[in-house]
């Protein structure tokens, strides 16, 4: 999985843009496919397996393809980009950043020297209409040559182990969802897995910016369950209050209760905790009502449905630097299948 | 040691007033030394000679103080400060001044946080003309030096700062039979005003290898700034404060040297405030500098607080390193 | 060009964060072994290299540029493998934020630094988060964390060089380091029989924490001539053009009230009439620079300062342009074979 992970993580897919990365996953799956299981797209972007089983429950798994970047909004005379950011990005991991085109063209987020700054520049919070990304282009001219307005963007960072068990990159918010259930997938069609469910996997465009993947996702599934299986945004760092840590990397799987989008099924979340109770799977319950992802559209679309959320803890969600903990996902990978082969 | 350190402590000498302090320390060393010199600056010199390296050890004689600027007519006097005085850790403290003349330090109104200009000197004069027979403007008041044994091996008192450098080095001077290296001991003045002293003093000795002996700061007071060294903790190997990076070779020659010795030693970066380090560093050509502290709480007030522990692990290292490196 | 980058991701490979410079001892003896006559070190940690021209009384020009860089340094292990630090030089924390870094303990370490989610930070907090705010993350636990790391270890920027369009680069470090790979290539490229001088370059230590790393080395050079270089800020947006130099046009010659004024217009005019390309800055008083210990150190010493346009100074997106280190060492070639100055 780490390989796929890695695969996954490095390539180039901000919301609207996430061909490369729906290409490696069906890459994946083409190679071993489950028995009897159907590959189809949604016009919108997304990318379904469906695993028949019929008169059994229908189960959706859900996680996005798509990552927060930027876009060129304008070229100024001097070559500098105007952007504008896909998906909710913090000004604050910005400064003197590097990016990376869809073309592979590099690039890095100015700053002003330090040393020219008045106090109050250097304190307070940046905003964005006033960042610029510089591509080495001299003139509004060689700029042009060189992009166009509309051209997306995303941070140029590397896929790094570090430490005991931690790996940093962008993106991994959320290939890490996408590696976990192709992993499933592939257990799956080696039959080592057997599913109880009508399965469908769904992996969806668009979270970062309006959840639009998921709410089509689930108008074409109808699916009676759904599991969404995300990162999660953790403030598990020195100088941060216990309460406001909200979960700690490495302490297994993230079962929510609620966050700011929706409040979970609980019984289905208390199976899913009972499951991993019973299997030995580590997990820790979020400790705060913050956050949202794709849930809300899936528990309140179409005709409702059951949703449980399962998370991997992850520090500077949004930066170049993802971090998340490699236990914590096997956590969750161990939680996804035991919930799949069902607690009979 | 403790006698020796209350010695010295009770010699007053702010800076620029350091004979009594330099005094003090002549009449400690006097049997130990090869040589005793003073430099135009009212640096103390002493050396063991050698043939190995040239090893400049330092540590500075000078204490912050009083400068009376101003007398006015009912006799009361007006300072200025001499070195990083907090008005907050002086107000209300006796004092006495350089021909020992005791007073008080007082500020105007004791409702608001005391600043030096609203502060002044009482010494019970009557008006102007009585306390000019004692006092006359440019006189140096310090605070009442004085030593107190609290629990433990803690001590409490002044000038900690930087008599317990001092004390370290007269200490090892008396221990070091026979100097394998070339040792100048190098009692320093003016540091509180910004390591003035230090200067020509290392440009005229340019060592190969610069140590100074101060006090530094502790971060396990309620209320401290962060910072790991802990009173108690053992004595420190500087690796960087406000005003020198520490030669990071020397660095790790002295944690060698501790650790095959089992001194107990704690890796001290200070956020604010230096020491006589950052002269020695830059002098001439350049030297390998660091510094042995020992830390202190409350330092520049009247109950620096420091333990006996430490300064004992001090001498140990200041003993070796003037042999080994 | 390939020359300069080779030299250029060389020396931009090594950490050299301020009082740090003697762990880059081996990179810069294998760059510059086949170049100089001799290379020391002294105790600040800077490198002299010394290229002789083998004339009689040559007189000694020095040629200094810094090698260290700002840093950071660990103040203290707190729990679950977290380090506070204490920044080395004139650090932007602005940048800090999810900046990767490597922590040098005995062994070297990967680190981030912290950044907490708008939603969870303290309220009010529309500002840049100060130093004491920020930690780096090192993924270990404590225990584990002190048998590596140590209070008082360096940490530095990891950031590898990457090419940008039109013959642009980006890491950091480059301040200094692009002039310290135009004065080594210069060095390299000049003929010996056309050496005016028997040549000191200093690449200097600790200019970064109050420029004293080139003052002590040229107290023991006490050289006759020496040429400062240095990195300047390049125009952008923000940034007020009079106090910058344009990226491409070349490297300038800094005139200041802290430079020797007949030095500075002999170089000027040696430039002009052999067609050297160059710009010119003015800094009406300070230069900031190493040349302002050197004017000054030992019996002291006329000098010069020539510098390269850079952008995002002091960050881990510092960017040059080869063209302006190329054009550094053209300009110190000249200098080098020209008598009289």
């Amino acid at each position: 999985m780490k390989e796929l992970l890695k695969e996954l993580s490095l390539a180039f897919g901000p919301s609207g843009c996430e061909d490369e990365v729906r290409d490696i996953i069906e890459k994946y799956i083409k190679v071993a496919m489950p028995k009897g299981a159907e590959l189809f797209s949604h016009k919108s972007g997304g990318l379904f397996l469906h695993i028949p089983n019929e008169n059994k429950p229908k189960m959706m798994i859900c996680a996005h393809m798509d990552e927060v970047g930027f876009m060129v909004t304008g070229i100024k005379d001097n070559g500098l980009l105007h952007f504008g950011c896909v998906g909710g990005i913090d000004p604050i991991v910005l400064t003197s950043k590097r990016v990376i085109s869809e073309k592979g063209l590099c690039g890095s987020i100015i700053a002003k020297p330090v040393h020219l700054l008045s106090p109050e520049e250097r304190d307070k919070r940046p905003k964005i209409e006033n960042m610029l990304i510089d591509i080495g282009a001299d003139s509004k001219e060689e700029a042009s040559n060189l992009t166009f307005v509309g051209e997306y963007f995303t941070f140029d960072s590397d896929y790094i182990e570090y430490g005991d068990g931690f790996v940093k990159c962008k993106a991994l918010d959320d290939r890490l969802g996408c590696a976990i259930m192709c992993k499933a997938i592939r257990e799956i069609a080696k039959g080592n897995i057997t599913s109880e469910y009508d399965l469908y996997f769904a992996f969806t465009c668009r979270e970062e910016v309006s959840f639009s993947g998921a709410i089509g996702a689930t108008e074409l599934i109808k699916p009676d369950y759904a599991i969404v299986i995300e990162s999660k945004a953790v403030a598990d760092v020195c100088g941060v209050s216990e309460r406001k840590k909200v979960c700690d990397l490495g302490k297994g799987a993230i079962v929510s209760f609620a966050d700011l989008g929706t409040i979970y099924d609980k019984d289905f979340t208390r199976y899913i905790m009972d499951l991993c109770d019973k299997n030995e799977i580590e997990y820790q319950v979020h400790r705060m009502v913050s956050g949202g992802n794709d849930s809300r559209h899936i528990q309140l679309g179409a005709c409702g449905c059951r949703v449980g959320l399962l998370s991997a803890a992850s520090r500077y969600i949004h930066s170049p630097s993802d971090v998340v903990h490699y236990d914590d996902l096997d956590a969750i990978y161990k939680a996804l299948t035991a919930v799949i082969k069902g607690g009979n | 040691m403790v006698e020796l350190l209350k010695r010295l402590m009770l010699a007053s000498g702010a800076s620029g007033r350091e004979d009594k302090i330099r005094q003090a320390i002549i009449k400690e060393v006097e049997p130990y030394a090869d040589e005793i010199t003073t430099d135009n600056v009212g640096n103390l010199i002493v050396r063991k000679k050698g043939e190995g390296k040239k090893i400049m050890f330092c540590a500075h004689m000078d204490e912050i103080g009083f400068f009376a600027s101003y007398i006015d007519e009912s006799g009361y006097i007006k300072v200025s400060g001499i070195g990083g005085i907090n008005p907050v850790s002086c107000a209300f403290s006796e004092v006495v001044s350089e021909n020992g003349v005791y007073g008080v330090i007082v500020p105007e109104s004791s409702k608001e946080m005391p600043k030096l200009d609203n502060m002044y000197i009482d010494i019970g004069a009557k008006n102007k003309k009585q306390a000019e027979k004692s006092v006359k403007i440019g006189d140096y008041f310090v605070c009442v030096p004085k030593m107190r044994k609290l629990l433990g091996t803690k001590y409490v008192g002044r000038p900690f700062d930087d008599r317990v450098g001092c004390a370290i080095l007269v200490e090892a001077i008396k221990q070091i039979k026979e100097a394998k290296n070339d040792l100048y001991f190098v009692f320093s003045t003016q540091e509180e005003v910004g390591g003035r002293g230090s200067k020509p003093v290392s440009y005229s000795i340019m060592p190969d290898i610069g140590i100074a002996l101060d006090v530094t700061g502790t971060g396990d007071k309620p209320g401290a700034s962060p910072m790991a060294v802990k009173l108690g903790g053992g004595c420190t190997i500087k690796i960087k404060d406000a005003g020198v990076i520490c030669s990071p070779t020397l660095v790790n020659k002295m944690r060698e040297i501790a650790d095959e010795n089992k001194i107990k030693y704690q890796n001290e970066v200070l956020l604010y405030g230096g020491t006589d380090a950052s002269s020695i560093q830059v002098a001439g050509t350049g030297a390998y500098v660091s510094a042995i502290s020992i830390p202190s709480a409350f330092i520049h007030s009247g109950v620096e607080m420091i333990d006996m522990a430490d300064v004992k692990e001090a001498v140990k290292l200041t003993v070796l390193l003037a042999n080994k490196l | 060009m390939e020359n300069i980058k080779k030299t250029l991701v060389a020396l931009c490979s090594q950490m050299s964060v301020s009082g740090y410079e003697y762990l880059a001892e081996k990179a810069i003896r294998e760059l510059c072994a086949d170049i100089f006559d001799e290379i020391k070190t002294d105790p600040m940690g800077s490198y002299v290299l010394i290229k002789r021209c083998k004339k009689e009384n040559a007189p000694k020009l020095l040629i200094d540029g810094h090698l260290d860089t700002v840093g950071m340094m660990v103040t203290d292990i707190k729990k679950d493998g977290f380090l506070s630090v204490v920044n080395i030089g004139g650090l932007d924390t602005r940048v800090l934020p999810a900046t990767e870094v490597t922590v040098y303990g005995k062994e070297e370490i990967y680190g981030l630094v912290t950044s907490t989610p708008p939603h969870l930070r303290k309220q009010g907090a529309d500002s840049v988060p100060a130093l004491k705010e920020l930690y780096i993350d090192t993924g270990y636990s404590k225990e584990e964390l002190e048998k590596i790391v140590k209070i008082g270890d360096p940490v530095g920027y990891r950031y590898k060089l990457t090419e940008m369009n039109g013959g642009y680069v980006t890491t950091s470090g480059l301040d200094d380091k692009a002039c310290v790979c135009g004065i080594i290539e210069a060095m390299r490229e000049i003929d010996v029989n056309d050496l005016k001088y028997d040549i000191y370059v200093t690449i200097s230590a600790q200019e970064e924490t109050g420029k004293n790393g080139s003052a002590r080395a040229s107290f023991g050079i006490d050289p006759d001539i020496a040429i400062i270089t240095d990195v300047n800020f390049a125009s952008g947006d923000g940034t007020p053009d009079y106090e910058c130099i344009k990226c491409k046009d070349g490297c300038s010659v800094d005139i200041s009230s802290l430079t020797d004024k007949d030095l500075t217009r002999n170089i000027i005019k040696l430039l002009n009439k052999k067609g050297i390309k160059h710009q010119i800055i003015c800094e009406p008083s300070r230069t900031y620079t190493n040349n302002e210990g050197v004017l000054v150190s030992g019996q002291g010493t006329r000098t010069a300062v020539l510098s390269v346009p850079l952008k995002n100074m002091h960050t881990p997106c510092e960017t040059v342009n080869l063209e302006d280190i190329k054009s550094l060492a053209q300009v110190i070639c000249a200098i080098a074979c020209e008598e009289n100055l």
